[in-house]
C-alpha cells in the first residue's frame, strides 16, 4: 500500500511539472539583468550595497498574455491591470525618490540609507523601500538590463526607464550625476494583472509628472 | 563557448525542466517563474565555478531560493488571494475519475507542506534522488531529510484517501 502511495506520488508531482511549461523569453534577460546589477553593487561595497524595493500589492485578477517582447498584452475583453494603482504607488514613492532626483545636496551613502528602509503604506499593504545607487550606470543600460521597456530622458538629463516582467514592475531613474534608483515593485497575487506595453508607457509619463518633470 | 551562450543554451535546453522544478517547489503557481529567474541571476555570476553540472548547480540554488523565501514570508506574511480549489469530485465507486482526483488532492496537499518538507518529498520522488544527494542539495542532513520526508508522507497520507490505506 505503501508502495502504491509513493507512485501515486511520483505520477501526482510528474503531472504537476509538465504543466511548468517553457521559461518566458525574456526571463534569462531578467536574470542577467539581476546578475549585474548585484555585480555592481558589490563593487560600490557594503555602503552602497544593493537596496531592493519590494512591495506587494494586491491585484486584480486579469488575464494576459505574453507578447514576443516578454511585455505582456492584457487580452481584450479582461479587466485590465489598474492604472489608479500603478500611480498610486509611483505618487506614493515620490517622498522617497523626490529628493535623491531633485539634488538636494551632494549624493552620500546616508541620503541612499536615507531612502533606503523608508516604508510606505499603500492600499493597506507595507511597501518596503530600498534604493540602489550606482555610479556610472546609464539609464540606456538600465533599460537594456531589464529588457527593453520604456525609457526617457528629462530636460534636466535624467532618464527615466521602466518595464514590467510577469510579476514586477522596475523602474529606474538615472540622474546626471551618475545616481542610479531602481525601484522594483512586486505584485503578488493568483493571477497577476499586467501592463501592456502601451500601459507601461502611459505609466512612465505618470511617473515623470509624478516626480514634477517633463519628459522630453 | 563562452559562458553567456553556455548559459543560453543551458537555458535553452533546461528551461522547461527547471520550470518544471520550480513549480513544485513553490506554493503558487506564479512564483515559479521568479523562483528560476531569481536561481539563474544568482548562479551567472559564477558560471565558469558551476562545472559539469550546471543543473545540479541552479537545482540547488533553486531549492534553498524556495526554503528561504518560505522562511521570509512566515516573517512577512502576504496575504494573497487563494487560487481557487481543485476540489475532488464527490464519487462512491472508485474509477479512473477518483484517480485523477487523488492526484489533483496530492498536489494540493504538497503545496500546503512547509518549505522544506515539500522540497523534501520533490527532490525524492519527483527527481528520484537518493538521501544524500537530497541531503546536498538541500544543504541539511541525510537524517535531516529523512524526517523531513516521513513527516511530509504522513502528512500527504493524511490527506489523502483510498491510496492511504485509511480507507481502502
Amino acid at each position: 500500500m505503501i508502495e502504491q502511495f509513493t507512485d501515486e506520488l511520483r505520477a501526482a508531482l510528474h503531472e504537476e511539472a509538465a504543466a511548468g511549461g517553457w521559461p518566458p523569453p525574456a526571463l534569462l534577460a531578467h536574470a542577467k539583468a539581476r546578475a549585474r546589477a548585484r555585480r555592481r553593487n558589490r563593487a560600490l561595497g557594503a555602503a552602497a550595497a544593493a537596496v531592493v524595493l519590494g512591495a506587494a500589492v494586491a491585484a486584480t485578477a486579469t488575464t494576459a498574455l505574453r507578447s514576443d517582447a516578454g511585455h505582456r498584452t492584457v487580452v481584450p475583453g479582461t479587466p485590465g491591470p489598474s492604472p489608479t494603482r500603478l500611480d498610486e504607488i509611483l505618487a506614493a514613492l515620490r517622498p522617497a525618490v523626490e529628493p535623491l532626483l531633485a539634488g538636494q545636496g551632494p549624493v552620500t551613502e546616508q541620503s541612499v540609507f536615507k531612502a533606503k528602509g523608508r516604508s510606505l503604506r499603500l492600499a493597506g499593504r507595507d511597501l518596503q523601500i530600498a534604493v540602489t545607487a550606482a555610479d556610472g550606470s546609464t539609464a540606456s543600460d538600465l533599460a537594456a538590463d531589464l529588457g527593453g521597456g520604456t525609457r526617457s530622458t528629462w530636460a534636466d538629463g535624467t532618464t527615466f526607464g521602466i518595464t514590467s516582467t510577469s510579476r514586477t514592475i522596475s523602474a529606474g531613474f538615472v540622474r546626471p550625476d551618475g545616481l542610479l534608483v531602481e525601484l522594483v515593485i512586486t505584485r503578488s497575487g493568483t493571477t497577476t494583472p499586467l501592463p501592456s506595453a502601451s500601459e507601461v508607457e502611459r505609466v512612465s509619463r505618470a511617473a515623470s509628472t509624478a516626480v514634477g518633470r517633463t519628459a522630453d | 563557448m563562452d559562458a553567456d551562450a553556455q548559459v543560453e543554451a543551458f537555458v535553452h535546453t533546461r528551461g522547461p525542466a527547471l520550470m518544471a522544478l520550480a513549480r513544485l517547489l513553490v506554493r503558487h503557481p506564479q512564483d515559479a517563474e521568479d523562483l528560476v529567474q531569481e536561481a539563474l541571476a544568482r548562479c551567472l555570476p559564477h558560471w565558469e565555478k558551476v562545472g559539469r553540472d550546471p543543473e545540479g548547480y541552479v537545482r540547488r540554488t533553486m531549492v534553498r531560493l524556495a526554503i528561504d523565501r518560505a522562511r521570509r514570508r512566515r516573517r512577512r506574511p502576504e496575504s494573497l488571494v487563494d487560487a481557487p480549489e481543485r476540489s475532488a469530485p464527490e464519487r462512491s465507486t472508485p474509477d479512473r475519475t477518483d484517480h485523477v482526483a487523488t492526484r489533483i488532492g496530492l498536489v494540493e496537499a504538497l503545496r500546503r507542506l512547509p518549505a522544506r518538507q515539500r522540497a523534501a518529498v520533490v527532490l525524492r520522488f519527483y527527481l528520484d534522488l537518493d538521501e544524500r544527494t537530497a541531503a546536498a542539495t538541500m544543504g541539511c542532513a541525510v537524517g535531516t531529510v529523512k524526517s523531513l520526508t516521513s513527516r511530509a508522507l504522513t502528512a500527504l497520507r493524511a490527506e489523502d484517501g483510498p491510496l492511504s490505506g485509511k480507507d481502502g
